[in-house]
């Protein structure tokens, strides 16, 4: 057992295996271009597809974590959108003859050398903000070359720095702690690791070379400690510090054990929304009765190939088992160009909100929503999940998806695997032709989840993401709450819940409207559980 | 041309919010506008040449706006100087 300090920079006491986290702009190989307007054109796209990327991250953060991390990535796009990165990339490019990955590599080191000799520790951490702008170009050139084989869920990363797009991609992917070389409090991957709740030990410098791949490691984000092999007595004392829930913590918990009950004595449910597994524990620990949309397009991110069968039921389950008996619905993947995961082609559209997404996908792309279908019929053998499909518009999708359902029931039972012959089977009401056709589809499925993001956008023809109209996106809009009607009065009468999701779930002043049309449930994100739960407990 | 001088008041001096609110800001006026701080310059348009002049708190720098509407420019430019930095 040996003990190290760095910078305490994220509170919280992380235990776990120290896995080394790849760095694909360090050391750039030279490569000769065969054509060099052609690798200036390649280039010019990768510039096109980060700021995209970046558009959709910030749109993405904002809604997801908050302000201040939009900001994050607002600072990466101007970065991007600087004159001097991209001629920086075009002179290595036409003086050297270089291809555009190692001019990529070279103008990133070196915008990211002018940082790092600075004297201030402020502007020295912003090395980490151009290395990750360095690595979505890299990325976007050649995806193979950033490729991070996965971390074991509940490890420890390590790294020279951590850029903040890292840091969110390994919280997603369930890393309980950062241990970095250099690095300090003030980087924007130190303000992400703290909103996000994962502990985070900078600055280890030479100490930084005592770590090594698969050691234990005990770090102390409060203090900057770190032992290293630690013996029985310090895993004795760190249980015991897991154990001991934080006072903050406490008086949260007391509001959690309270029922979700109006004064008049009505039962409401209230369920979260998550995005990817890492938010599970906040689900737990906010008292939600179970997942009620569990968003599964994160799967799909940052990677080659979509995951299988397998993977995706390993998933599925050990995400239910945290839930305990509470359920989980899990909405299947609504890819496409839409939502622009790379390890899936998808066919540039004009309009992508409008286009192949959801169902549409799904249905296109049978063998991909089968395996997704496989792995949550086998995990509902063992847990309470159930399913949604999005994006639904007419009975004969859903009828297909759901022949696809039965085609995969019978392919399990081919193979003789156990599966959940009766899984709950739910459609989103996110469109205003599902509303309008509620009464059809509600004889089709176990439950609705009304989507009201969904129904806001398409039935004001306003896009969301749009910040010119946000003052039209509205879902107040007696359009919205006609549709919204529609929906529960039809799941009323065909004797299914309806399920409130999307934002309008989470607002207070929405909740009166809810209650009125009977609703039983709502879903909303984890951080808004407990605020719907006094609202809740304050009606009459 | 219109200049004027402004001390850093941000106690983390001019960090990359506000470096990229300003080059927000200076993209959105007419006008030609150049930072100067102790002899090194920067134009104000570009995020890493604001940012390469490292200005902390306390410091200061000389910001010359040049263009047929400078006049007004200058005056918003002050006004975003006075309310972010």
């Amino acid at each position: 057992m040996r003990k190290i300090r760095g910078v305490a920079t994220s509170g919280g006491v992380a235990c776990g295996l120290v896995h080394f986290v790849y760095d694909p702009v360090a050391a750039p190989v030279f490569c000769k271009a065969a054509d060099v307007q052609q690798e200036l054109a390649r280039v010019e796209l990768a510039w096109e597809t980060a700021r995209e990327e970046l558009d959709l991250l910030c749109g993405i953060a904002g809604r997801e974590i908050g302000g201040e991390c939009e900001k994050i990535f607002e600072i990466h796009r101007m970065m991007l959108d600087d004159e001097d990165y991209s001629e920086a990339v075009r002179r290595v490019i036409l003086e050297q003859g270089a291809c555009a990955e190692f001019a990529v590599r070279r103008a990133t080191i070196q915008l990211g050398a002018m940082f790092s000799g600075m004297e201030d520790a402020y502007m020295r951490a912003r090395i980490a903000d151009v290395q990750d702008i360095g690595r979505r170009l890299l990325h976007a050139l050649n995806p193979a070359l950033t490729v991070q084989p996965p971390l074991p869920e509940g490890c420890v990363a390590a790294a020279p720095y951590f850029t903040p797009s890292q840091i969110l991609q390994l919280c997603g992917d369930g890393v309980r702690g950062f241990l970095a070389q250099e690095g300090s409090s003030k980087s924007h991957a130190a303000i992400l690791a703290r909103m996000l709740d994962v502990p985070a030990v900078t600055a280890l410098g030479a100490s930084y070379s005592r770590l090594y791949d698969g050691g234990m490691v005990i770090a102390d984000g409060f203090t900057g400690d770190i032992i290293l092999d630690p013996d029985d007595r310090a895993l004795a004392a760190y249980r015991e510090y897991a154990k001991r829930p934080a006072v903050r913590e406490e008086t949260l918990r007391q509001l959690c054990s309270l029922p979700a009950r109006t004064r008049g004595g009505r039962r409401v449910g209230i369920l979260a929304n998550i995005w990817k597994t890492s938010d599970l524990p906040l689900v737990v620990s906010s008292g939600a009765e179970g997942v009620g949309l569990f968003r599964t397009e994160s799967l799909f991110r940052n990677r080659t190939e979509p995951p299988g069968e397998e993977e995706q039921l390993r998933i599925y389950r050990s995400a239910a088992r945290q839930l305990g008996d509470h359920p989980m619905t899990v909405r299947t993947a609504s890819l496409g160009a839409h939502s622009q995961v790379s390890c899936i082609p998808y066919e540039e559209e004009p309009n992508p909100v409008m286009g192949v997404r959801g169902i549409r996908f799904s249905l296109e792309h049978p063998d991909l929503f089968s395996a997704q279908l496989r792995a949550l019929l086998r995990a509902a053998a063992d847990f309470p999940v159930g399913l949604t499909f999005p994006m639904v518009t007419g009975v004969e999708e859903l009828r297909r998806a759901k022949e696809l359902l039965h085609h995969a029931m019978e392919e399990l039972r081919d193979r003789n695997v156990p599966f959940c012959e009766n899984i709950r089977v739910g459609v989103m009401v996110d469109t205003p032709a599902a509303a309008l056709i509620a009464e059809a589809l509600a004889r089709e499925v176990d439950f609705f989840d009304v989507g009201t993001n969904g129904l806001t956008q398409f039935a004001l023809a306003a896009d969301r993401a749009n910040p010119a109209l946000t003052t039209l996106y509205d879902f107040h809009h007696p359009a919205v709450l006609e549709l919204v009607k529609r929906a529960v009065f039809a799941a009323k009468n065909a004797g299914i819940p309806a399920i409130i999701c999307g934002d309008a779930a989470a607002d207070p002043l929405m909740l009166g409207f809810f209650l009125s049309l009977g609703v039983e449930a709502l879903s909303v994100a984890p951080s808004s559980v407990l605020e719907l739960r006094r609202a809740v407990r304050s009606m009459e | 041309m219109k200049q004027f001088l402004w001390v850093m008041q941000d106690e983390l001096g001019l960090h990359a919010r506000v470096a990229g609110d300003l080059v927000k800001c200076v993209n959105s006026c007419t006008s030609k506008v150049t930072l100067e701080k102790g002899g090194k310059q920067a134009d104000a348009s570009r995020l890493f040449a604001v940012m390469a002049l490292c200005v902390k708190q306390g410091e200061e720098i000389t910001v010359t706006v040049e263009g047929p509407q400078e006049e007004q420019d200058s005056a918003m430019l002050q006004e975003f100087f006075r309310d972010n930095m």
